[in-house]
């Protein structure tokens, strides 16, 4: 079973890239009673250890960042301008109410001379403002600084077994992760990394693995979806259950690993589906690639709509991936190359 | 500092070719630094032993030019380049390789162009350099593939307050990070001039591996697009505007506590800043702020306009204080500050 | 050594990126020909160690992984969906002969819409991967019981050809040619008493952006490497500045090479009269010696490149006579390295 409470904090809690602090105080609140130890690295990473007698150590990794839009410019009139934070649609960041780290709150819209709505092709980034009400770049600057980044600021949204929220890509993830540490069963040593900055290029998570040196790696993150009207075609459906990663854009993961994977689920009766994402990378490319090398596979909560403010999971899937990484690190015997 | 920013610019150092800038600034360095070496990529590092964290300002020696990849039959070499756009380069005096051979980059004389012709971006693979040789053998005598041809640019100051010249990006860091080797700071204190920052931070990244900074402040030439018709937003910097301090590019997100604590110390020694508006372009932090377990990095950039072309222009004001904005973040432990935050 | 039994043996087997497993086992039996010690990390490339253990390290590497595809999507009717893994050209699939290594080999076509049902203009744009169907021909149960998402999907395999001059013709040559001339370097070395202690790497996933091959130079952690792959020969369409003769060695100058592994490479050639050419590349190769270069505080890397025409398509054709020169000149280095190995590479200043 899920707490739905607790889903609902992480997944609402503000966290863009780089500007982690408020989603990373919220999940310390929950893995401290967890584990052994919490700490925090030099890029803002959040690692949980839980210690192990086997002698092997297992990183659990899941970001905890979300896109956003960067302040680059406040105009004499108040309006804000800004950048993309990660992959941000012009077109899906439009016309949404945003928030700011200290509660400010604004809308966004484009320019709509010579482009916004009418010309979806044409619009860039450059052509959206926020509007927080100011009349006056005076007024707009006691809230707001260069350099602030917002947020979509939409609720979390209940659709009896389904769920719709801004930043479940890929706070779902952190929640599960959360979820799995709870009675969790291993003999190995557990290093939940809630990783920062995936989504600028997987920034974060390769520090943490350099620092850890883990024999296993499991990331959990959101994949795509292949069932909703005229989609381009994709194996994995919502409800389908744990997505075990296959490949995606930025990492192919090791026969040995998903495997392992699939015999666990197998074994436990736990749903799942094979994972071949072509579109998009994840943290498990650079775990993957760190030092001499680790063996890193990946379970996927499959999320439709991903960077768009209704992005929406399935919480089968969420209940499938928590009770695969348990099992799995339930496991004495590892995959090996 | 500006003589020397002068004679840094005037060095010919195209990525993988950064020799004579490397024995220029180890000429200076080890007068100021306890140790001074040269790795294998080429970065040097100057290191002042101190207590405290492990520092690092980086600046990176390269800049944009070209490689010989061979001559034609009528002597005209065949270049490859990176990062310069080819409408620059038409009519230009270059120097190729390590006996600096004088050259220029010519094209059809306007006579001769049809209407189609003057409508036509000519590219690279069109355009040639032409050192005076005879043929492939003669120019051979002079050349060999694979050396490199920089632009043949002078350092020159224009009005009171601005300074033309090539590879301003970024031996303004150079000359900056060798200024701040003159001071004595509270922490162990390593100067890197790194090699190959245009080929995709290429120097850095291994430079970062022997250093293992805890604090990293990367110092750079960045665009300055305050044009006629651009609107406020996309200017990223203003020259003349003080040195710019970021918070976020393509390559580094700035940490908060970073970013702030060059805004104050900018502010406490009352000197006037810009903060850079765009997110695009990268620099060493890049590479620097994600090597190994990760390190806490900053990004101080020299406002320049025309930026990989054969002439950049700055503003020496810009370029003075932000030597003074770094030495004033290292000089109030500001270093020691963001550890203590960010840890 | 019999360099055509090799590439025989080695372009037979898959090794799509990220799925080396049975090439890795193979190349693991030719290592074992000339050392014991042989083994591979986490991501699977494959080395081989010989020489002087309390010798400076030089690395050799060449790519086992080859371009090809991956199931993704199975239709109901038993069609099977591909998508690409790395460096196949959609433009050579429709037609092609492909092999899925399903729980066994399933031999499929990629269909193609014949000029009788096309419409007018069709024909003017190349197929996208994604819109293209295999057919196995078999029932949808029995696609079911064989072939699951995620499955490698490469050419179907065919031995390769000799031609006239002792040329040859197959595929997968980009990179299993160059495990061959690293086999043949290890031959041409296993009389000699060495300075170097030498490890040859197999690496993997050099199709998807040189992927293991930084992890492997990061755990030998060498003094120098050198990285040996195919380059493009003269062929039809081709401009001088993309390609090296065909019977020249290759040895590249440019950001990615230190300038002592390019003076090394090259003296080792004009010592042995081995025809070679300096190819000039200003930045990234696009080879292993691109990540090899910028591993821990960084390592001195060269390149020597083998001429290929048609690279990425099923008929790859190679010079064998450049190829066992490519290992001359790379033998040579190795049996030059001595006490004096660290003032040799010594930037100049």
């Amino acid at each position: 079973m899920y707490e739905k409470t607790m889903i609902q904090k992480i997944v609402t809690a503000y966290g863009p890239s780089g500007r982690e602090q408020e989603v990373t105080d919220v999940i310390r609140s929950f893995v401290e009673p967890l584990v052994d130890e919490v700490t925090v690295d030099a890029l803002g990473n959040l690692i949980a250890h839980k210690k192990g007698t086997s002698g092997k150590k297992i990183m659990l990794v899941a970001h905890m960042d979300q896109i956003g839009l960067v302040v680059t410019d406040i105009d004499e009139k108040g309006f804000l301008r800004v950048s993309n934070v990660g992959g941000v649609h012009p077109v899906t960041a439009a016309a949404r109410p945003v928030r700011f780290e200290n509660g400010t709150r604004g809308v966004t819209y484009f320019e709509t001379e010579n482009s916004g709505f009418m010309n979806p092709s044409k619009t860039a980034i450059t052509q959206l403002f926020i509007d927080i009400g100011a009349d006056s770049r005076e007024e707009a600057e006691a809230k707001v600084q260069l350099g602030d980044m917002a947020v979509y600021d939409v609720n979390f949204l209940e659709m009896g077994r389904r769920i719709s929220c801004g930043a479940l890509d890929n706070r779902i993830c952190c929640a599960a992760l959360v979820e799995a540490l709870k009675d969790m069963e291993t003999e190995h040593d557990i290093y939940a990394v809630f990783s920062v900055q995936e989504e600028v290029g997987t920034r974060g998570a390769g520090a943490a693995a350099y620092a850890i040196g883990p024999d296993l790696c499991i990331n959990l993150d959101v994949t795509l979806f292949g069932d909703t009207p005229k989609c381009m075609p994709m194996a994995v459906k919502l409800g389908g259950g744990a997505a075990i990663k296959i490949m995606d854009a930025s990492v192919i993961v090791a026969p040995m690993v998903y495997t392992f994977l699939e015999d666990v689920a197998k074994a436990e009766d736990i749903a799942c589906q094979r994972d071949v994402m072509r579109m998009g990378g994840t943290d498990t490319s650079v775990v993957q690639r760190s030092r001499d090398g680790v063996l890193a596979g990946g379970i996927s909560i499959p999320v439709r709509y991903v960077h768009s403010p209704v992005e929406t999971a399935d919480l089968r899937d969420y209940e499938a991936t928590v009770a695969l990484l348990r099992a799995a690190v339930k496991r004495s015997e590892l995959p090996q190359r | 500092m500006l003589g020397r920013l002068e004679e840094l610019c005037n060095l010919n150092g195209v990525s993988g070719d950064e020799g004579r800038v490397r024995r220029y600034i180890k000429e200076i360095a080890k007068d100021y630094a306890d140790e001074v070496w040269t790795d294998t990529m080429g970065n040097l590092y100057a290191h002042k032993k101190g207590d405290g964290p492990k520092v690092v300002v980086a600046a990176h020696m390269d800049e944009v030019g070209m490689i010989i990849w061979g001559a034609m039959e009528n002597g005209l070499l065949i270049y490859q380049t990176q990062g310069i756009d080819p409408r620059v380069v038409v009519s230009k005096r270059v120097v190729v390789g390590p006996r600096e051979i004088p050259g220029v980059i010519g094209a059809k004389a306007i006579h001769l162009q049809s209407m189609e012709d003057r409508k036509k971006v000519l590219s690279h693979s069109e355009l040639f350099i032409d050192i005076g040789a005879k043929d492939k053998a003669d120019a051979l005598k002079y050349v060999s593939p694979g050396d490199y041809a920089a632009f043949d640019t002078k350092w020159e100051r224009l009005g009171s307050d601005r300074m033309k010249a090539k590879a301003l990006d970024d031996r303004m860091g150079c000359a900056i990070a060798l200024e701040l080797l003159k001071q004595t700071y509270d922490c162990d204190f390593t100067a890197v001039f790194t090699v190959q920052e245009e080929l995709g931070l290429r120097g850095a990244q291994a430079a970062a591996y022997n250093v293992k900074p805890q604090v990293a402040l990367v110092l750079e030439g960045t665009t300055a697009n305050d044009l006629p018709k651009t609107q406020g937003h996309q200017h990223i910097t203003k020259v003349g505007g003080g040195p710019a301090i970021s918070f976020m590019d393509g390559s580094t997100i700035v940490p908060r506590a970073m970013f702030e604590a060059l805004k104050s110390a900018a502010q406490e020694a009352e000197i006037s800043f810009q903060v850079k508006q765009g997110t695009a372009g990268g620099n060493d932090a890049g590479a620097i702020h994600k090597a190994l377990s990760g390190c806490v990095t900053g990004v101080i950039s020299v406002p320049t306009r025309y930026l990989h072309s054969p002439c950049s222009l700055a503003s020496i004001s810009d370029f003075e204080n932000a030597y003074r904005l770094a030495d004033a973040f290292f000089a109030t432990g500001k270093q020691n500050e963001v550890i203590n935050e960010v840890l | 050594m019999d360099i055509f039994q090799a590439i025989t043996e080695l372009t037979a087997l898959p090794g799509v990126s990220g799925s080396e497993e049975t090439v890795c086992a193979a190349v693991q039996t030719w290592f074992r020909r000339y050392t014991d010690q042989v083994w591979s990390d986490p991501m699977g490339n494959t080395y081989a160690r010989f020489g002087n253990p309390d010798g400076p390290t030089i690395l050799l590497m060449a790519h086992m992984d080859e371009i090809g595809l991956m199931v993704y999507d199975i239709e109901e009717g038993g069609l099977v969906r591909i998508c690409n893994v790395a460096g196949v050209d959609p433009r050579v699939l429709p037609g092609s002969e492909l092999m899925i290594y399903g729980t066994e080999p399933v031999k499929a076509v990629v269909g193609a819409l014949p000029p009788h049902l096309q419409k007018a203009g069709d024909v003017m744009s190349n197929y996208k991967i994604e819109e293209l169907l295999c057919d196995t021909g078999l029932s949808p149960e029995e696609v079911k019981e064989r072939i699951r998402i995620g499955d490698p999907v490469a050419f179907a395999p065919r031995p390769p050809q000799k031609l006239v001059n002792n040329v040859i013709a197959g595929k997968t040559f980009d990179d299993r040619a160059c495990i061959a001339a690293l086999l043949e370097v290890m031959d041409l070395l296993k009389d000699y008493k060495l300075y170097a202690n030498v490890v040859v790497c197999a690496s993997v996933q050099e199709e998807r952006g040189m992927l293991g091959s930084g992890v492997g130079a990061y755990h030998i952690d060498p003094d120098m490497a050198i990285a040996i792959d195919v380059c493009h020969a003269p062929q039809p369409g081709a401009k001088p500045v993309d390609y090296v003769d065909f019977d020249k060695v290759a040895i590249t100058r440019g950001g990615n090479i230190h300038p002592k592994m390019y003076e090394k490479l090259r003296d080792s050639a004009k010592e042995q009269n081995i025809a070679f050419e300096t190819d000039v590349t200003i930045s990234r190769t696009g080879t292993d010696a691109w990540s090899i270069q910028v591993q821990r505080g960084g390592i001195p890397t060269g390149l020597v490149s083998l001429p290929l025409r048609y690279m990425h398509t099923s008929v790859e054709v190679i010079s064998m006579d450049t190829l066992k020169n490519c290992a001359k000149v790379i033998a040579g280095v190795v049996r030059a390295i001595g006490a004096d190995w660290e003032e040799t590479l010594c930037l100049d200043d």
